[in-house]
């Protein structure tokens, strides 16, 4: 087996560990039941034999010299080492870290379950106490398992930078290509160092991060597995991986990618049906349950995408009918769950209390352009990110000119339709104070999209290693 | 021959995006980190408070000594501000608003609600947070 391939299959061992646990951990608190302490070892011993049966097709490329994959290996273990060293010397050392996740993973180390005060009782001081629950939950089970549970931080950084490097390699990279996107990924400034969303700050944003990134990785090579998984974790992490499932979904639905769209609405509804009960049992304490009207709703989502797509490919429906279409599809993906979150959840909590007042958006429609230049400042201009926003993008244009095609369509669409939910927070937000908000969130959300930048640069460059790298074809050879 | 130029560039700027990503990292990654950690270990309500510029560090460390771990403190005011870094820094106490509970209970949940001698009076504690310091009162 290549080293490419044992990355791959513990980085697919690694999600499906955190979908298996995550997600019955998840079920058994949703059932007001106690998590038992074995579901971990037994979750992740689940993942590594399925993943050691994974078979793909790997491209016929130089996996380079080993002292180039050494060489890598020994900076992003620094980098992990550094992480690890911030996660375990402390608990969290920024203000969401320590007042929202790390007093849920406390109390959910105690006691793996919701039936205690702290997540039942209104009147105790719980901050945002609709937010998904998969982070605090592993770290409490890793917590009473191990006794350091926040070794998860260094484990979602190798998992990313894991990502990238095997998404170049199976994008048709050299081995040198994949190595370098790797190493740009982990010494990444923001999310390596020690700043709010960065991966040992204790926040959710660079676990999303991972999942985005996975989905990223999907979209480029295809691949039903990690767009499945990437997508389920999004929303069992952070409310935002809600609209972001829902984006990838229409698109999908609007390329009319039937086996991928499968795969993506599965993760995502499957997603929603776990978490957006839960959520409402947080909310009411345990009163009332939602579950059959959820499954119901997310059941008749499942068929209109699922019934409409195959009714279209019938029809032989090309992207413009699928456009026309997608006036109804769009608003059913994008806005109807966060609307149901709004809807099941505390409307004067986390997203509820962005989506309480739509028209707060359209009354601040002239700040557009000041939130569209902080994302560049940010984003850019401020050194946080180095060159992770602006090299997808030069390389794109590059690739373009230079094959006279866009490499990895699929997944630049996927960036650019979900590129709005990055400027939505400030057009509904209840906070007034732009300035300070554009500060203290914008780096979070980029977070999110900084493995996907690596991957859509390595998608970029490895179209440029293919072409070297191939081997010569019958045409070719006639050519020849 | 352009063309081959423009792609040596885009590899280039990813040569520069991991040079200065890397030689960032024993300054501004390890070393700050070590500093952060440092001055954590110290004083975690002083780190989180006075490091955001909110006053009340004194008052989190005078709770920590005086109020025991399996109790309720009652609080009021301001939801958001100082007052969100009081449940992780006197954890296992829970804070609970006193429009549920006032503070002529004794008890809360099973805990004791906090009671202290403060500034000359006795009674119930009741933290009062706004959006930049955290008091207490004693009723």
């Amino acid at each position: 087996m290549t080293a490419g391939a044992l990355l791959d299959r513990a980085i697919v061992a690694m999600l499906i560990a955190l979908a298996v646990v995550g997600g019955s951990a998840l079920a058994v608190l949703a059932a007001h039941g106690t998590v038992p302490d074995w579901l971990l070892p037994a979750g992740v011993a689940i993942a590594v034999v399925v993943a050691m049966r994974r078979c793909i097709a790997w491209p016929p490329v130089s996996s380079g010299r080993p002292v180039e994959w050494l060489l890598a290996l020994a900076i992003v273990l620094a980098c992990a080492s550094s992480i690890g060293y911030g996660a375990l010397a402390t608990p969290s050392r920024h203000w969401d870290g320590a007042c929202v996740w790390d007093v849920k993973t406390w109390w959910l180390t105690q006691t793996p379950s919701l039936q205690q005060p702290f997540f039942r009782d209104g009147a105790v001081y719980c901050h945002s106490r609709d937010y998904p629950l998969l982070q605090p939950l592993l770290i409490g089970l890793g917590e009473r398992l191990l006794g350091g549970g926040r070794v998860l931080f260094p484990l979602l950084f190798l998992l990313q930078t894991g990502l990238v490097g095997v998404a170049a390699l199976r994008a048709g990279g050299r081995g040198r290509t994949a190595c370098l996107l790797a190493v740009a990924c982990a010494v990444t400034p923001w999310t390596t160092g020690t700043n709010a969303g960065s991966f040992d700050s204790g926040y959710a944003d660079a676990f999303l991060g991972c999942c985005v990134t996975a989905v990223a990785a999907g979209l480029l090579l295809a691949d039903r597995t990690l767009l499945l998984l990437g997508t389920f974790l999004l929303l069992l992490v952070k409310p935002e991986g809600l609209p972001y499932g829902g984006v990838l979904v229409l698109l999908l639905w609007l390329r009319g990618e039937t086996v991928l769209l499968r795969a993506a609405a599965a993760g995502w509804l499957g997603g929603a049906i776990l978490w957006l009960p839960l959520q409402h049992d947080l909310h009411v304490a345990g009163q009332s349950a939602v579950w059959w009207p959820v499954a119901g709703g997310v059941l008749a989502l499942a068929l209109l995408l699922l019934g409409s797509d195959a009714l279209l490919h019938r029809r032989g429906a090309r992207l413009r009918t699928r456009a026309i279409a997608a006036v109804v599809v769009a608003p059913l993906c994008v806005l109807a769950p966060p609307l149901l979150m709004l809807e099941l959840g505390d409307a004067t909590a986390s997203m509820g209390s962005f989506l309480q007042v739509p028209g707060r958006a359209l009354a601040r429609l002239s700040w557009l352009p000041a939130v569209v230049g902080g994302s560049a400042e940010f984003g850019l201009l401020r050194g946080g990110f180095g060159l992770t926003f602006l090299l997808p993008i030069v390389a794109l244009l590059v690739a373009r000119w230079r094959d006279g095609a866009l490499p990895a369509p699929r997944l630049c669409w996927f960036v650019l339709l979900a590129a709005p939910l990055l400027l939505a927070p400030f057009l509904l937000s209840p906070i007034d104070d732009l300035a300070h908000h554009l500060r203290s969130r914008l780096p979070r959300l980029f977070v999110h999209w900084a493995g996907a930048m690596w991957i859509l640069t390595g998608a970029a460059l490895c179209g440029r290693d293919r072409q070297v790298f191939s081997p010569p074809t019958a045409r070719d050879a006639t050519a020849a | 021959m352009k063309r081959d130029w423009l792609t040596a560039t885009v590899w280039l700027l990813l040569v520069v995006h991991i040079v200065w990503g890397a030689a960032r990292l024993p300054t501004r990654v390890a070393q700050r980190r070590s500093e952060e950690i440092a001055l954590y270990r110290r004083d975690p309500a002083a780190f989180f408070l006075d490091g955001d510029h909110l006053r009340g560090a004194e008052v989190v460390h005078w709770l920590q000594q005086n109020v025991p771990p399996d109790s309720v403190l009652l609080w009021h005011g301001d939801y958001a501000g100082a007052i969100e870094f009081v449940p992780a820094l006197l954890l296992p106490r829970l804070l609970v608003s006193d429009a549920v509970c006032p503070p002529e209970r004794v008890s809360y949940a099973g805990r004791q609600v906090a009671r202290g001698s403060r500034g000359g009076r006795t009674g119930t504690l009741v933290l009062v947070g706004s959006r930049d310091a955290i008091t207490l009162e004693v009723r």
